[in-house]
């Protein structure tokens, strides 16, 4: 007999029968939901996360690098084996205390949360925080997977329930519950690779993680960063940028913002997409991230996999608008 | 020994998929299905239809394919389109003509399902 354990995000750890059948076939076998199509391991739409034991090399074959070091696999390739736990990806994730390091704001938009705890994550990765119990957000990571500190971009809006809240309340000290690090839109350490980063708004966020990464791992091909805004005074962390370009002559900074007085030349007017496709319109081999709005993500990689980058080189981290919840 | 196999399996399919996926997403005839999809997921369903056409391993069967295309109202021009779409990456990747004939032989046997015949 053959038991593995599958960690349901709502009944908690199931075992699983599973004698001579694939993981997939015994969730499913189990009455438990599993998105499935092609069974072949050609589609990828089946892949769960490997938490503990060993997988065979067949179900892990063909994905993406930074899936690969997440331990994904694909349910449908992999043979049932004793010791294996698993989960739906992103789910289930270890929870942590978090202190507050400093709490600054950025712009009259952004506020910079720096928070202190033992989660080990890549810069691009992001995590969740809780103000209370019912009240969660998910924020990017900025800060490199070194940095002892996690350094998330809060995009602050008037009645905010978590962003005001931070704004006004929180200090240094305070104790957050946090949980994580969730997805796979990090450095993915290809140094002879050019990347291209486009965001918009705090998009940034992850994309400095990320940039943090390359450096911090000696990159050495172009890395071009794109940053968006509606207007030029939303632009932030202007110095920081700056410096790390003086620094590093691989990084090249495009800060386009689409409206407003443009000063002493730093920036650009006009839009990212056009801005993006004009000086670079031949993306072939290179790695891309993108990082924003799900509408922007959306149009963004379109137009970057109509300019020659690979399907499976674009990493993207959309974000979704907080679920208000009434009072 | 399959077409699939003779032109290199896997790592055929790879090459194919994002031309091919580019071409469809270029072609007028058809872009705007894809106006809306989530690009990565319509990647990895164009890649297990490469796979299928090349007679590589797959549990495509016909209902499958009318189900997945039957609210389209799909017609003759919009088969053939991305029938094009197909022959011209695999000119593309220089695939013998005798392997794209098998290949399109093998799309052709799913069109009465894709156009809900």
């Amino acid at each position: 007999m053959t038991v593995f354990q599958y960690l349901d995000p709502e009944k908690g750890s199931v075992e699983i029968d599973a004698a001579e059948k694939s993981v997939l076939d015994a969730l499913l076998d189990a009455g438990i939901e599993v998105a499935n199509s092609c069974r072949s391991g050609i589609c990828h739409s089946c892949l769960l996360e490997c938490r503990e034991g060993e997988l065979p090399a067949k179900s892990q074959s063909g994905l993406k690098t930074s899936h690969q070091t997440l331990n994904y696999f694909k349910a449908c390739q992999c043979e049932a084996a004793d010791g294996l736990v698993i989960a739906p990806i992103d789910s289930v994730k270890l929870r942590y205390n978090a202190e507050v390091v400093s709490v600054d704001h950025l712009s009259g938009q952004v506020l910079r949360l720096v928070l202190a705890s033992e989660m080990s994550a890549r810069g691009g990765q992001f995590i969740n925080v809780w103000r209370e119990p019912d009240l969660v957000r998910s924020y990017s990571l900025a800060s490199a997977s070194a940095s002892p500190n996690l350094e998330l971009h809060i995009r602050r809006y008037p009645d905010g329930q978590f962003s005001a809240w931070a704004s006004q309340e929180l200090k240094v000290g305070d104790t957050l519950e946090i949980q994580g690090p969730m997805g796979a839109c990090f450095y993915q350490g290809n140094p002879e690779k050019r990347m291209l980063l486009a965001g918009i708004g705090t998009g940034l966020a992850p994309l400095l993680g990320i940039v943090r990464d390359a450096l911090a791992t000696a990159h050495q091909s172009e890395i071009h960063l794109y940053h968006g805004v509606k207007t030029s005074e939303q632009f932030y962390l202007l110095e920081t940028l700056q410096e790390l370009a003086l620094a590093h002559p691989q990084l090249h900074l495009h800060l386009i913002s689409q409206e407003g007085e443009l000063d002493e030349g730093f920036a650009m007017q006009g839009d990212i997409y056009s801005q993006v496709a004009t000086e670079q319109p031949e993306l072939k081999g290179w790695d891309v991230y993108l990082c924003g709005a799900e509408s922007f993500v959306r149009k963004m990689r379109r137009q970057c996999f109509l300019a020659g980058a690979g399907m499976g080189d674009i990493y993207a981290d959309a974000f979704l608008p907080a679920q208000v919840q009434s009072a | 020994m399959s077409v699939y196999e003779k032109i290199g399996g896997d790592a055929a399919v790879n090459a194919a998929v994002d031309i091919f996926y580019r071409k469809v997403l270029s072609d007028d005839r058809i872009a705007h299905f894809f106006d809306t999809v989530d690009m990565e997921a319509q990647h990895a369903k164009q890649k297990a239809f490469l796979t299928m056409a090349f007679g590589g391993p797959n549990n495509y069967t016909g209902k499958d394919m009318r189900e997945a295309h039957k609210h389209m109202n799909l017609t003759e021009e919009h088969f053939t389109a991305v029938a094009e779409c197909l022959v011209g990456t695999l000119q593309e990747l220089s695939v013998p003509q005798e392997y794209i004939d098998e290949i399109v032989g093998i799309a052709l046997s799913v069109k009465d399902d894709v156009l809900n015949k």
